[in-house]
Order: C-alpha cells, then sequence, then structure tokens
C-alpha cells in the first residue's frame, strides 16, 4: 500500500521541481559519461599495454657446438618450467636463415663457417608478463647447462612497469573525481526538490509520517534521477564508441558490462545523496 | 488526557513558557486565549511535542515528555489532530487526498480510506467538493478540510490554533460549529485564539496566558 504512495510521490517530486530535476538529470549524466569515457580511455589503454607485453619473447642461446638433439631437449625442459607458455627451437641451420632473411645475405658468403648459435625462443605465460618475474625467469634458464645466455628487452618491460601504475593511479584519482562530481550535482538538485516540497514534509511529520518513510520518496526521486542520467550517458557513451570506431580506431575496446557500471553508479550516487539531504533537511526542521 | 507539571520553555535563554501546569480531561472543550506572542502556539507545539519542555514534564495520553523516544513522537502525533490558521493544504492534490494524506502516510488499505474520507468530508459538509483543487475553494472551505485532514484518524484530541483568524464571521461561525460538532462526538478540543466574541458566543473553560504565564482565573 505504501509502496505505491512512496512512488507517486516520488513520481510527483520530479513534476515539482522539473527545472531543478532536468538539470539534475542532465549534469549526472554529463558526469557519468565523462565517467564512462574514461573508463573506456582506461580499457583501451589496458588493452595496448597487455598486447605490448604479449610480444615479449625471450631468447635463450645455447653453446654453438651444442648437438641439436641436446638442444632441443632444453628446449622441452624450458617449456615445463613455471611461468613458460611455449617454445620453439631454432637451430644452427634456422639461425642461418634468419639471418639471411634480416640481412640479405648468406651467411656462408660473409664467413666460411656458420658461427650462428641455436637457440631457443621463448614466450611467457600472462600472469608472468612482469619484469621481476621475467627476470627471474631468465635467471632460472641461465642456470640450465648447455645454456650461454639470455636475451630479451628489459628495459621495455620495466618501463611499462613503472608507467602502468602512474596510468591506474592517474585513472583511479580521475575517475574518483568524476564521481564525487556526480554526487555534489545531484547532492545540490536534490535539495532544490526538497525544499520545493518542505510543505509536504512539513505535513507529513505533523500527521504522524516515521522519518524513514518521508525519506523515502526522495530516495525514489534520486534514485529515478540517477537511473536516467545512466541511461542518458550509456547512449551518448555508445554513441562515442560508435564515432571512434568508425573515424579513428575500428578496435576499440568496449566491454559492455560499462552500460551496467555506470546505470549502478548512477543509481547509486541518486540514492546515496538523496538519503543524505533529507536527512540533513529532516534533522535541520525537527 | 493532557497535562502539563511545571513547564517551563525557551529559545536561547529568552523565556517563552514559565512553570506552566494544566490539564486537558478526555473531551473537553478548551479555550487558551492570551495576547499576541502570549506563547500560545508554542503550548500546542509542545503538546504535539514539536518542542520538549527545558523544564517540567508534559504528558499527552499515555506518552510523557520525560521518557518518550524520538521515534514514538510519530505514533503520538497520530493520536493529536493540528489544525492552523494557514490552513497548511497540499495544493498539488485534490480535498480528497488531501483528508486521504494521514491514512496514507500509514498504509491504510485504499477501500478504508475511501470509506473514511467519505465519512468524514459528509460531516464538514464538503462531499460536494472531493475532487476540487483546494486552491479554488473559500477560507472556511479550505479549513474544513483543514478540520477533516485533523480528524481523519479519531485523535483523542484537536488543537487549533487560531482556526478562525483568516475568516469572514460567517465562516468563522460555521467552523465553531463544526468544532462543537466533533466535541459532542466525544473529541477534545483545544483552540487557541483571541477572538473574544467567539470565546462569549460558544463558552467552554478558558486558560489565560499572559507573556508566557498562566493566569488563574
Ligand atoms: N523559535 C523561536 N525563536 C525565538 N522566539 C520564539 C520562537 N518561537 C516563539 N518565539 C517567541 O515566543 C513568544 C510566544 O510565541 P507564540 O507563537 O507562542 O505566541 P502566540 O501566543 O501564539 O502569538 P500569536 O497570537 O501572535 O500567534 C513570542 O514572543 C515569540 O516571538
Ligand atoms: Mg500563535
Amino acid at each position: 500500500m505504501t509502496f505505491w504512495f512512496t512512488l507517486k510521490e516520488g513520481l510527483k517530486g520530479f513534476k515539482r521541481a522539473r527545472l531543478a530535476t532536468s538539470i539534475s538529470i542532465v549534469s549526472v549524466a554529463f558526469a557519468l559519461l565523462l565517467l564512462g569515457l574514461f573508463m573506456v580511455f582506461t580499457a583501451n589503454v589496458d588493452r595496448l599495454i597487455g598486447d605490448l607485453r604479449s610480444r615479449i619473447e625471450l631468447e635463450v642461446f645455447l653453446e654453438p657446438v651444442i648437438e641439436q638433439s641436446v638442444g632441443m631437449k632444453i628446449a622441452s625442459e624450458i617449456a615445463l618450467m613455471e611461468g613458460v607458455s611455449d617454445t620453439r627451437f631454432i637451430s644452427k641451420a634456422d639461425a642461418a636463415n634468419r639471418f639471411e632473411k634480416q640481412f640479405g645475405r648468406n651467411i656462408y658468403e660473409v664467413l666460411d663457417t656458420n658461427p650462428l648459435p641455436p637457440s631457443v625462443i621463448i614466450h611467457i605465460n600472462e600472469g608472468y608478463r612482469k619484469a621481476a618475474s621475467v627476470r627471474e625467469i631468465a635467471g632460472r634458464i641461465a642456470a640450465i647447462d648447455g645454456v650461454d645466455e639470455v636475451a630479451y628487452q628489459e628495459d621495455l618491460l620495466q618501463v611499462i612497469d613503472k608507467y602502468i601504475h602512474i596510468v591506474y593511479l592517474i585513472s583511479g584519482a580521475f575517475g574518483g573525481i568524476l564521481l564525487v562530481i556526480a554526487f555534489i550535482l545531484l547532492h545540490n538538485t536534490i535539495r532544490l526538490t526538497i525544499l520545493a516540497r518542505k510543505d509536504i514534509i512539513q505535513i507529513m511529520k505533523l500527521v504522524g509520517a516515521k522519518e524513514a518513510f518521508i525519506r523515502r520518496p526522495f530516495i525514489v526521486e534520486g534514485l529515478l534521477q540517477g537511473l536516467i542520467g545512466g541511461i542518458i550517458a550509456n547512449a551518448l557513451l555508445w554513441m562515442a564508441v560508435a564515432l571512434s570506431r568508425h573515424y579513428f580506431f575500428e578496435a576499440v575496446v568496449f566491454p559492455y558490462i560499462f552500460f551496467a557500471v555506470l546505470v549502478i553508479v548512477g543509481v547509486l550516487i541518486g540514492i546515496i545523496s538523496s538519503k543524505m539531504s533529507v536527512s540533513k533537511y529532516l534533522k535541520a526542521v525537527l | 488526557m493532557i497535562e502539563f507539571y511545571n513547564v517551563t520553555y525557551g529559545v536561547d535563554k529568552t523565556p517563552i513558557l514559565n512553570n506552566i501546569s494544566l490539564r486537558i480531561v478526555k473531551g473537553e472543550f478548551v479555550y487558551l486565549a492570551g495576547a499576541s506572542g502570549a506563547g500560545k502556539s508554542t503550548v500546542l507545539s509542545l503538546i504535539y511535542m514539536e518542542n520538549l519542555p527545558d523544564e517540567g514534564t508534559v504528558i499527552i495520553d499515555r506518552y510523557s515528555t520525560a521518557k518518550i523516544k524520538q521515534k514514538e513522537i510519530p505514533l503520538l502525533r497520530r493520536r493529536v489532530g493540528v489544525v492552523f490558521q494557514d490552513f497548511r493544504l497540499l495544493m498539488d492534490r485534490t480535498v480528497f487526498e488531501n483528508v486521504a494524506f494521514p491514512l496514507r502516510v500509514i498504509g491504510t488499505k485504499s477501500k478504508d480510506i475511501k470509506r473514511k474520507v467519505f465519512r468524514v468530508l459528509a460531516e464538514v459538509n464538503l462531499s460536494h467538493v472531493r475532487n476540487a483543487d483546494p486552491a479554488k475553494l473559500s477560507g472556511g472551505e479550505k479549513q474544513r478540510v483543514a478540520i477533516a485532514r485533523a480528524v481523519i484518524n479519531n485523535p483523542f484530541i484537536v488543537l487549533a490554533d487560531e482556526p478562525t483568524g483568516n475568516l469572514d464571521d460567517d465562516s468563522a461561525l460555521e467552523i465553531m460549529s463544526i468544532f462543537e460538532k466533533i466535541n459532542r462526538q466525544g473529541t477534545a478540543v483545544l483552540m487557541a485564539t483571541h477572538n473574544q466574541s467567539l470565546i462569549q458566543r460558544f463558552p467552554h473553560r478558558n486558560l489565560y496566558l499572559n507573556k508566557g504565564y498562566l493566569i488563574k482565573p
């Protein structure tokens, strides 16, 4: 019974303070849109960095004189190590081919013999693509009998590891700021809608409504504002993603869970900010 | 039953009521008279516990200011009807909905709301305007809507703060006769007023306030 009353009064609040309500919805939608764009940006940076990391490979140079069968045994031994996803054995002959491809000349034309050592190219499992873990794996491989040297782009990994923190930190801070802005915007306009209905609050109190009951229509109102703001933000965000896919970069990553995130964030902000405003108001008039 | 025991109340060290003791029994009709600023509205606010005494005790029905919890005040207010000089109707809904409001707040079933509101509107002779916008009613009609809202929950007392203050003489008489009728049906009435001619025309016990003191008759 009181459910319908609450819903009706919440919707009445929409009509009562039409301008304040519209401003609040638009501003919340705007803040959520920024938040969404920002999440998309971060997701794409994350994807790019993931790509970079997945390209990390280690080349394990074996002793030049080693027998091919021993080299292949070492390769399969490495393949079983923790953190290693796959290995590929490069024989002396493969190395010579690679040289010719890279430099355009046959090694035997340059030198009489083939001094290129056999090697093993290895890829790293996803969870281990950090400077420290890769260094640890490289160390273990270097200790294997018959291994001469382990080569990889350590500095690239170090740069990624160093800046990824900054990227996450900035995105976290920026996202937090946007949330606070959305919250303040909603809080302020909800306060206006409360002032526009202080007569109802007074009369509710006079006829013996409990505080939780008085609060509820305002919370419904805040919830609806957040919900509508979230839906509008989603529509705009989707348009922005579609446009950037069309004009800039087809592979823009967009996890659909972001739609849910924005709506949930909008609703939560709406509920919390209206609850706070109306509680503050109720305390003030009691 | 309403009892004040040595009640003192002030705002920011300015005393408004001083050492007030009084008693209103079940079904009584009592005037609260006194000049403007004497403290009449403040006495009423202590009864519906918008304000609590600084000293002394107010007992309303089974609630005492000495023991009442904040959460119980709404329950007390459901037992007390209040009517103001300025009506305080909700202009965004019909007469019917204004009167139904206290019932909606406590979650009464729609069917019961309809039955009760129809009955009370008939009592104050407003059945014909139940779907009207309250802004379109005359002052006397607005006050009758307010009275209907005050009695819809069967309170044991109705507090009226200068209920005829904004009305012409004819409307004032009509309002008075409605209060008389409500009182005859067993509801106590406490009416703050400084309209001496009404007090003489409808004689009842009279509490007289002067600058925050209750004057002995
Ligand atoms: N919240 C308040 N803060 C300060 N002073 C107040 C407050 N409420 C009431 N007063 C003072 O207390 C005194 C009594 O006020 P009250 O409203 O009870 O008088 P009243 O008898 O109802 O007067 P009136 O006939 O004009 O309605 C007045 O002097 C008023 O200025
Ligand atoms: Mg007064």
